[in-house]
């Protein structure tokens, strides 16, 4: 039970995290127009706004993700994750 | 890093979002355009962990037959949060245009909370390290599987930035996956400007009004979830339990949908005109993007079983290729639109999108043959 709760709260979090991040790219959209009067730029500078935030979301992973971890689970095929951690 | 048995997934997850929330604070009080940019760009950068580490947490919960429902929740969040942030903000944006990027504070901060206070760990390495520690009170001689390896930092390095390359320049199956579901995300971004010229210009609806439109990417995602989830649940996995399905059978919901996802690229393209009703060229939005959800969902459960070793390099590999291209788009796609007229514009990016149809058929029938050939895959 408490296994089962742990997924659903591990996968509310991860959606609504990366909801968030997502929908941070493009809700600096309806601003462009006041951006552009504000600080007298023109479309196409203010729209590296945009641009720049989904290049920036891609470095991070570029250096933190790394090798083997999905081997055990294949190795495992038959065995779910929690299996391997009930042996206590 | 993640990866990393000591530190686990939950310290990256945790210390980036707190920087996320706090340079998005910053963000909505400074006054300087420069500063915009640059704060823009570590606004994405803090905010990206969720993309990497995410699929790898959901992998660590799931057996590899369940796995597909878990990336159904995660997809539709990084499907569904472009499509939002425009409606959220076009209404709010009236009265004081810092108001989006107080929005994202407003829904920033609360999730923090939750987060650092209850976001369980997942890696299986980390939580195998942590008991090999609390047992060693009592057996000394106690080691988790962690630590009686060493970690080679050079090997580290190579695995994350040398060999998803490698992988993709040899073999033409991940290749095709890197650059497709690069073009249909491309297209994704490239809406926010084909919808104010589509819908602001020719169909002379409000920015507020316009903003709804987006809604359109929604339903379609919504309506993918639920067809597949139920496809899922209904003819595969049962399917996986008579027998073993090949590796190549996960692609089957994604032969289908490359289709769709041309077909209503077409549909918005050639009806996007005064004369037609504004629902028709919405319906092929839709469709594009209900379809162009089932074939993410099928290029991210496809990509790992052949390399499980380096799946979270890919993944990063595929993300930076992808976000590289969705730059591009927002940066050209408005001038595309404005030479060639929306129908035009559409019909060049459809035409280019007909090529992943062929690319998806011949992965089907010949990916297993590419498998067998490529030295970094796992075989059956």
């Amino acid at each position: 039970m408490q296994y089962i709760l742990e997924i659903e709260h591990l996968l509310t979090d991860t959606s609504v995290y990366t909801f968030i991040v997502y929908c941070g790219s493009s809700i600096f959209i309806p601003s462009y127009e006041f951006m552009m009067r504000r600080y007298s730029v023109s479309l196409e500078v203010v729209q590296l706004t945009l641009a720049i935030y989904v290049v920036g979301c891609e470095f991070l992973p570029l250096l933190t993700s790394g090798p083997p971890y999905v081997k055990v689970l294949i190795q495992n095929r038959r065995c779910r994750p929690f299996d391997l951690l009930a042996i206590e | 890093m993640s990866e990393i048995a000591r530190i686990g997934r939950n310290p990256p997850y945790v210390l980036s979002f707190i920087l996320f929330v706090i340079v998005s604070i910053i963000l909505a009080v400074i006054d300087n355009f420069p500063a915009i940019v640059v704060l823009r760009f570590l606004q994405g950068f803090f905010g990206s962990p969720s993309l990497a580490s995410g699929g790898a947490s959901i992998q660590d919960l799931f057996s590899l037959i369940d796995a597909p429902y878990g990336f159904i929740s995660w997809v539709t969040g990084f499907y569904c949060g472009p499509a939002l942030g425009p409606l959220l903000a076009a209404y709010a944006v009236t009265s004081d245009w810092r108001w989006p990027l107080w929005e994202i504070v407003l829904m920033g901060a609360p999730l923090l909370l939750v987060i650092v206070c209850l976001l369980p760990e997942t890696s299986h390495e980390t939580i195998l390290h942590r008991r090999a520690q609390r047992l060693r009170r009592f057996h000394p001689a106690v080691l988790a599987p962690a630590e009686t390896k060493r970690l080679d930092f050079k090997v580290i390095l190579i695995d994350a930035l040398i060999k998803p390359i490698e992988i993709a320049v040899k073999d033409p199956a991940i290749a095709y996956m890197c650059v497709y579901s690069a073009l249909v995300y491309g297209i994704y971004y490239s809406f926010f400007e084909a919808f104010p010229i589509t819908y602001g210009g020719i169909y002379q609806m409000p920015q507020t009004m316009l903003s709804l439109i987006y809604l359109s990417l929604i339903v379609g995602c919504a309506l993918a979830a639920v067809l597949y989830a139920a496809y899922l649940k209904y003819i595969f996995i049962p399917r996986c339990h008579n027998g073993n399905p090949s590796q190549e059978d996960r692609l089957i919901p994604a032969l289908a949908a490359v289709w769709l996802l041309t077909a209503g690229l077409f549909m918005f393209a050639w009806a996007a005109r005064r004369s037609v009703h504004w629902i028709v060229p919405t319906i092929g939005i839709v469709i594009y993007s209900g379809s162009s959800f089932v074939v993410f969902q099928a290029i991210i459960v496809y990509v790992p079983l052949s390399y499980p070793r380096y799946v979270a390099s890919l993944y990063a590999a595929n993300d930076f290729i992808r976000s590289i291209i969705a730059a591009g788009f927002v940066m050209f796609a408005r001038y595309m639109y404005l030479d060639l007229g929306i129908g035009k514009g559409v019909t060049v990016l459809a035409g280019l999108s007909v090529g992943g149809i062929f690319g998806m058929i011949f992965i089907y029938l010949y990916g297993a043959r590419l498998r067998a050939r490529s030295k970094f895959a796992v075989g059956d």
